[in-house]
């Protein structure tokens, strides 16, 4: 008996350390700034939503929430509820499972929503650099060195999506173990607590050495783009994207393939998704600088353009092309819009949905 | 496979069932198979060169045993060495001499094209060769009796734990350990538990987490200033040492599991005081085995001063070597054989009873030396040797930079002091005394929680598999 709960001693105790700071954890998680979670939350909290955007950190750059809404509520005559959910790296995988998490805890949540996603290129591919396009359940539908942005969406019946993967055998034991530690909070979002604390520890620090630096050099200066998002913002993210870009443009030159098939992929998923829980689902073109759109521009690309619009308007999907002017300059580190510019490219998608918006839509909606 | 994978924590369930469940000889059998298939999921073309090295020298071994004329044991012994060491060579070091040989020709203004081979080198391989090669040697010097057995052999040189990165296991303390009957304790597997956790906590959290403070200088794209250097150099400091003793402690941890003991291989090497306790400290199994086998050889301390040093110099730049087929690690080999030699003229033996502050004074010093070494043994090139000396000289400020550094280099050696300061060595807290109520579980919940929240997702490798 004493050696049982000598035994039992040293496994409870930790065990409670663990509780404790899982307790912590969720307390913070509320002040959090950021993540999937709290986006569900806040949706729900508000009784559903009227758009939600999809997309990765382009999207996040781009799209203002409250300008969007502000746009549209003369003509709606209320101000809609808009969340924007784009996020560095994320996938249309996790959009799927994001979206399918909301309606399974909130089946309403999507009813009369419009859900936006981004083209670039004139296709639905939000990933820019590492992933196999076009996103199929069979390919790599999470960023492998960004799984951590898949954790807290998993769930164990995802089990197939996740074995028929195109992911190594690592990364599928990895993203099984996650989708049944959703108990836990703090685990599935371990990364980002580590890289706050890391940043918030670093930033103290320069802050307190400031006096001493500052007489050798002037202060690092922040790209013109949206603080949000995991966006990178200092000067050297430029010659990093461009760098990427240009590898990737020659990459995707060699393995570019035509894609007629988009009922098998996960956009199609996406779509029976939404419109099973009455929603709406939109694209809008993304504005690309040219090193970018480069790769689109081939008779492969356009072909694939092509295809898409025919696909998506017999999936009675809307292609949102806002007006919306711009040059390269627009993209200080060669792949997001200027914070400068985003208030007018929101404006044009929101003009761009009031010209072919559904008389009825948001007449019946709870907004403010 | 690494030890910081899910895929290995899936191994090594299936590994550990089968072991408490199978009887004695099966278990080696196990054993084997299981290391074959955790080398051979890093590359399974490299299991034929594991088996082949591992059969010459089970045979090698029994053919020693059973000569008993010197000259032909002396045969047998260079054909062991030649077949070890030209493995080493030809995997390791063949690409290196003919491009060095290829400039040095060049240099005289003779046009030679050199024919690079290309081929990967097998992981781990500098590790098995080395302890296959002491197996011979201990037999021909009479030390050993040959194992019986190829597969019992066999098993003893794949051993998972401490295949791919050490520590360096003698067969003579490995062997008899794989021959009898092993019987696990409760001692055995809460030291092992122990181990494998504070083996975890060094190189998932202290480690890793240096890991990109290091990389962000070393692969910058453009000049940094001497100060991010000097950071990046110690930063660097604690990530080997957390990285390579943590890799050992888990490795002795999973022997522990198993009944087996592996060889100690770290003992808090930066509170040494000088170079000779240093390479008392640090990756002990690798400096024994080039002081009993290189540098006793050559004739160690036995001749004169100048014979000595010399002596010194050779082994530290193979030990060099050893860890890579660069000038850098040819040049840090140089250095601490020179800072082994300097050592020992100024010291002459003696040893010295310091007080407290001179001793501090000397650690300090010590680790100042140490930290060079490692600028020498992580730099990419010689060229970025160069670059960083330039920097340190004509261009130390502290930049805002150096100042974002600085938060990771605090923070994370200093929970490692910290912790090596409470925990004083102890390869179970479980019997310390007064530990068992409080202590000691507090302790192991404070280091999940850090494993836990502070190791980055993605699986780093451990520097050390390299070489």
């Amino acid at each position: 008996m004493k050696r049982f709960l000598i035994i039992a001693h040293w496994v409870l105790l930790p065990l409670l350390l663990l509780a404790a700071f899982e307790k912590v954890y969720r307390k913070r998680l509320e002040r959090s700034p950021w993540n999937w979670e709290l986006l569900q939350q806040q949706i729900i909290s508000a009784g559903g939503a009227d758009f939600i955007f999809f997309g990765a950190s382009r999207v996040g750059a781009a799209v203002q929430e409250n300008t969007f809404a502000e746009t549209l509520q003369p003509v709606t005559g209320v101000k809609p509820r808009v969340f924007s959910l784009g996020t560095a790296f994320t996938t249309l995988g996790e959009h799927y499972l994001a979206l399918r998490n909301l309606v399974q805890r909130h089946p309403s949540a999507l009813s009369n929503c419009v859900v936006l996603f981004e083209l670039t290129g004139g296709v639905p591919e939000p990933v820019p650099f590492g992933l196999e396009h076009p996103s199929s359940w069979t390919s790599q539908w999470v960023h492998p060195a960004r799984r951590a942005l898949a954790f807290p969406l998993v769930r164990p019946i995802d089990w197939e999506k996740i074995y028929s993967s195109g992911h190594t055998f690592e990364e599928k034991v990895q993203l099984a173990a996650y989708s049944h530690a959703q108990f836990s909070h703090s685990f599935i979002n371990r990364e980002k607590l580590r890289s706050g604390f890391l940043a918030q520890g670093q930033s103290l620090v320069e802050r307190k050495t400031e006096s001493v630096w500052k007489k050798n050099q002037q202060a690092r200066t922040q790209l013109d783009l949206a603080d949000k998002s995991g966006i990178r913002r200092d000067e050297a993210a430029a010659d990093v994207t461009l760098a990427s870009a240009k590898q990737w443009n020659e990459r995707q030159k060699q393995i570019q393939k035509r894609t007629d098939n988009w009922s098998d992929l996960i956009v199609d998923d996406i779509i029976d998704l939404v419109q099973a829980h009455g929603g709406k689902v939109a694209f809008f073109e993304m504005p690309l600088p040219s090193v970018m759109s480069e790769v689109y521009e081939t008779a492969i690309g356009q072909e694939n353009r092509r295809s898409f619009r025919e696909y998506a308007a017999s999936r009675d999907c809307v292609i949102l092309s806002p007006e919306f002017k711009f040059e390269d300059s627009y993209f200080p580190d060669h792949s997001h819009l200027a914070a400068t510019y985003a208030a007018d490219y929101t404006k044009a998608i929101a003009q761009a949905w009031i010209k072919i918006r559904p008389k009825n839509h948001l007449k019946s909606s709870s907004g403010e | 496979m690494l030890f910081n994978s899910w895929t290995f924590l899936l191994f090594f369930v299936v590994v550990m069932t089968l072991y408490y469940l199978l009887p004695f000889k099966a278990q080696n059998w196990m054993l084997l198979i299981a290391s074959y298939v955790f080398y051979g999921a890093w590359d399974w073309r490299f299991l034929g060169l594991l088996a082949l090295s591992t059969t010459i020298d089970y045979y090698l071994g029994h053919l020693l045993y059973a000569t008993r004329e010197v000259r032909a044991k002396k045969r047998l012994i260079v054909v062991s060495c030649i077949i070890n060491l030209g493995i080493l060579g030809f995997f390791k070091y063949y690409n290196f001499f003919i491009d060095s040989a290829g400039a040095f020709l060049r240099g005289l203004g003779i046009e030679f094209v050199p024919p690079f081979l290309h081929v990967i080198l097998p992981v781990g391989v500098s590790f098995y060769t080395f302890q296959s090669m002491s197996y011979t040697i201990d037999i021909y010097r009479g030390h050993l009796k040959p194992i019986e057995g190829l597969h019992n052999y066999a098993t003893l040189v794949a051993f998972f734990p401490q295949l791919v990165a050490g520590p360096i296991v003698r067969p003579v303390d490995l062997g008899p350990q794989i021959l009898r009957p092993r019987h696990v304790t409760r001692t055995h597997l809460t030291e092992g538990a122990w181990l494998i956790l504070w083996g975890f906590f060094k190189k998932v959290v202290v480690a890793d987490n240096l890991a990109p403070v290091v990389d962000r200088v070393f692969s910058s794209p453009v000049p940094v200033s001497g100060v991010e250097w000097m950071l990046a150099v110690y930063a660097f400091a604690f990530q080997i040492y957390g990285d390579f003793s943590g890799y050992t402690d888990i490795a002795r941890g999973l022997g522990k599991c198993m009944g087996i003991e592996l060889s100690f291989n770290f003992n808090l090497p930066y509170i040494a005081t000088n170079p000779a306790e240093f390479w008392k400290r640090w990756h002990i199994s690798l400096s024994s085995w080039l002081r009993d086998y290189l540098y006793i050889p050559l004739g160690g301390n036995r001749g004169t001063s100048l014979q000595t040093y010399r002596n010194l110099m050779l082994t530290m730049l193979l030990g060099g070597l050893w860890h890579g087929a660069a000038w850098n690690f040819i040049l840090w080999g140089a250095y601490q054989g020179a800072l082994l030699a300097i050592h020992r003229a100024v010291s002459r033996g003696k040893a010295a009873s310091d007080s407290f502050l001179l001793k501090s004074l000397k650690v300090f010093g010590m680790f100042q030396l140490t930290c060079f070494g490692w600028f020498l043994f992580r730099a990419g090139s010689l060229a970025q040797i160069k670059e960083g000396l330039v920097a340190l000289v004509t261009n130390f400020t502290f930049t805002q930079n150096a100042a974002s550094m600085l938060f990771p280099i605090l923070f994370f050696p200093g929970i490692l002091f910290a912790f090596e300061a409470w925990l004083r060595n102890v390869d179970n807290p479980a019997t310390r005394p007064g530990w068992k109520l409080f202590f000691g579980p507090a302790t192991v919940g404070i280091l999940l929680i850090l494993i836990i929240f502070f190791s980055p997702i993605e699986n780093a490798s451990f520097l050390y598999f390299q070489f």
